[in-house]
């Protein structure tokens, strides 16, 4: 009967889209420098609304549906709480952001250095209306730059903390110069709220570039991730999404110099009514690149999960190689997965696959298992595992695969005790 | 130690097993023999505890346990093992990290505490030396790229660092050569003790040549159809199972 409603009235705001609007007239009369780059971010919302299922990328994640109100925009931290984030005893070097506002830095090494800026466009993936939204909500621009050819031993700890329930827009571009090596974790700590984050890496030629992110709370996020990859890069990026009400995470990468990698890599593990999306656009530019994609989705309970992937390649980037992997495995008869592998090539000499497969745990594996004397649920857990930890080899840092390692074997042990 | 009395199974509907009685006593080496599709392998499954096949009569005892009433792991812990026909490939698990979990499973199920890495360390060296398993193997993911030869000689590995008080060896000859079938009969033999078990499953009478039964059965539709000692064996070789077919038939 609703959906009748919508279509007799095509304009017809959802109640978040109405918050939204009133929450940015709210914004406006407050005023600000970079107003203007808002306001034209915020237009392409007031003109497309809420991603929906009739946009073809958010056909599986119906953020017109699913979220039934637009939290408030969370209220600047006070300087008392920025400063206090920054008080640590410990050596790791980090970056921190509370609310989406800079705390600074902690023990940033030579070459590195961040500092909060206006808005101003989104350097790609500018259509999309999430990224507008947070071009018209963030609270600023953080810039993080890494100097040619600094070459930063240990991970930098991005850590994005948002204590309260709100609605976040967190933005940070990163730049890095040409020759650099930097790792960075990004971690989001959160129970609760709404997070709409945009994360940009500019990458210059020949730059050797890692980053990690986890992502385990329980807020409705959506993540962009955005990258402009020059000549002879090396590019990896994994995520582990361990908890979420709602989750997607978009990425939308370029190969705009020759002979560069890339890698895009995640697990993703759902149980209850969780829902995960994860969305990835890889465009080959320039000839002589690779890219892999390679994605784990293991889901419980009513969980739903998306992935799509789409690598496109130029008419001009000969000799391009693309592999993009999906591979689900679903624990329970209501999960569901959608799967949307897409290539889109315009050069005629080019190596590109893809494979997706859904599978449920074999009976026979779990049965030899058990044969052995492993209790069903850890033999189900043995496999699950085996299942999601080949992606894990590809992080370098060896303590952070071990903290990922964790969170893998935390999430088998509370699916067996709930 | 094993008893089964009187066991029907079904799967789909199908009988496969009729009525099936079978006695082999501690420290006894039984072999069963018989045809194709006689429900040897159906046999070892029921008493391991696979599910898929419905038990619609009799029982089956391990010293005093009726194992009918438990799950497969607990069959396990109560000491019985089966090596497989077809051990399982498992890709992305450690076999290290297998062997020591299923160690440390028995042993918590019978409320003894786990082993120290040294100690299973020291328990997997000296037993994988014994059987040609090199440490590579062992490096590698449970299985995965083995060879026959090398999937039978993990089985008894296992079973060695399991030490069950009752093992059945599922057709562990076949696919083997020669030279693994001596390596795989030596591991057996090793472990022959007064007080544990083997029921060896085979078609073929040449692994019985290097496992030396005390009993063999003859198996054919289901049911034990003849018991004899090892010279019943040989009789098998020379005459094939075409008597016992059509008997049953």
């Amino acid at each position: 009967m609703q959906l009748q409603a919508v279509k007799s009235q095509p304009p017809l705001r959802t109640d978040a889209e109405s918050q939204l609007i009133a929450h940015f007239a709210a914004l406006k009369a407050a005023g600000a420098a970079d107003m203007a780059a808002r306001i034209a971010a915020f237009g392409q919302f007031e003109k497309a609304g809420l991603p929906n299922r009739r946009i073809e990328a958010w056909h599986y994640t119906d953020l017109r549906r699913l979220m039934a109100e637009a939290l408030n925009p969370v209220e600047r931290p006070s300087e008392a709480t920025l400063k206090a984030a920054l008080l640590s005893k410990g050596t790791e070097a980090a970056i921190k952001l509370i609310d989406g506002v800079l705390a600074g830095g902690i023990n940033l090494p030579d070459g590195v250095s961040v500092s909060a800026s206006p808005l101003t466009e989104a350097p790609l993936a500018n259509s999309d209306v999430m990224v507008s939204l947070n071009g018209a909500f963030a609270a600023q621009s953080v810039e993080i730059h890494v100097a040619a050819g600094a070459q930063i031993a240990d991970p930098i700890h991005l850590l994005l903390k948002t204590p309260r329930k709100a609605a976040v827009s967190t933005r940070i571009l990163i730049h890095i110069g040409a020759g650099a090596k930097v790792s960075f974790f990004e971690e989001c700590r959160a129970e609760s709220g709404q997070h709409n984050n945009l994360l940009h890496f500019e990458i210059g030629d020949g730059a050797e570039v890692e980053h990690v992110a986890l992502v385990a709370n329980a807020s409705q996020q959506i993540s962009t991730l955005t990258a402009n990859i020059g000549a002879d890069v090396s590019f990896n990026t994994f995520a582990l999404v361990a908890s979420g009400g709602l989750n997607r995470r978009q990425t939308f990468a370029k190969f705009n110099g020759e002979n560069s990698k890339a890698g895009f890599r995640g697990v993703v593990l759902l149980k209850g009514q969780q829902h995960a999306d994860t969305t990835l656009e890889v465009t080959h530019v320039a000839p002589h690149c690779e890219s892999r994609e390679l994605y784990r989705h293991i889901l419980d309970g009513h969980s739903k999960g998306v992935f799509q992937g789409r690598i496109v390649v130029e008419a001009q980037a000969q000799k391009t190689d693309g592999v993009m992997k999906s591979n689900t495995l679903v624990l329970s008869d209501h999960a569901s997965m959608s799967n949307k592998p897409e290539l889109e090539i315009f050069a005629d000499d080019v190596v590109c696959g893809h494979g997706a497969t859904v599978k449920q745990l074999d009976d026979n594996e779990l049965f030899y298992l058990q044969a052995r004397g492993l209790p069903k649920p850890e033999a189900e857990s043995l496999l699950i595992e085996a299942f999601a930890v080949d992606v894990l080899d590809h992080i370098t840092d060896e303590n952070l695969r071990d903290k990922f390692h964790s969170k893998i074997h935390a999430w088998l042990l509370d699916r067996n005790q709930g | 130690m094993l008893t089964v009395k009187n066991l029907h199974v079904e799967i789909d509907g199908k009988k496969i097993l009729n009525g099936l009685n079978l006695t082999v006593k501690s420290g006894e080496v039984a072999a069963i023999m018989g045809p194709n599709g006689s429900g040897k392998s159906t046999l070892s499954y029921v008493i391991a505890g696979r599910s898929d096949y419905e038990v619609t009569g009799g029982e089956v005892w391990l010293n005093g346990v009726n194992l009918l009433e438990l799950e497969p792991h607990e069959r396990a812990a109560a000491g019985l093992f089966l090596a497989f026909q077809y051990p399982l490939e498992i890709p992305g698990v450690a076999t290290m990290t297998f062997l020591k979990a299923a160690m440390n499973a028995q042993r918590k199920a019978r409320e003894e505490a786990p082993l120290s890495t040294p100690d299973f360390m020291r328990h997997v060296r000296e037993a994988s030396a014994k059987l040609g398993i090199n440490q590579d193997m062992l490096k590698r993911p449970l299985n995965v790229g083995f060879s026959g030869g090398e999937k039978k000689r993990m089985e008894i590995l296992q079973m060695a660092l399991l030490a069950p008080k009752f093992a059945i060896l599922d057709e562990t000859d076949s696919g083997l050569d020669i030279d693994a079938l001596r390596v795989v009969a030596e591991g057996v033999n090793a472990l022959r003790a007064p007080d544990r078990g083997f029921l060896v499953i085979t078609h073929y009478q040449r692994l019985l040549d290097y496992i030396v039964p005390d009993t063999v059965h003859v198996m054919s539709k289901g049911e034990i159809v003849k018991t004899g000692g090892p010279e019943l064996a040989h009789e098998l070789e020379k005459n094939g199972y075409r008597d016992y077919t059509s008997e049953a038939a």
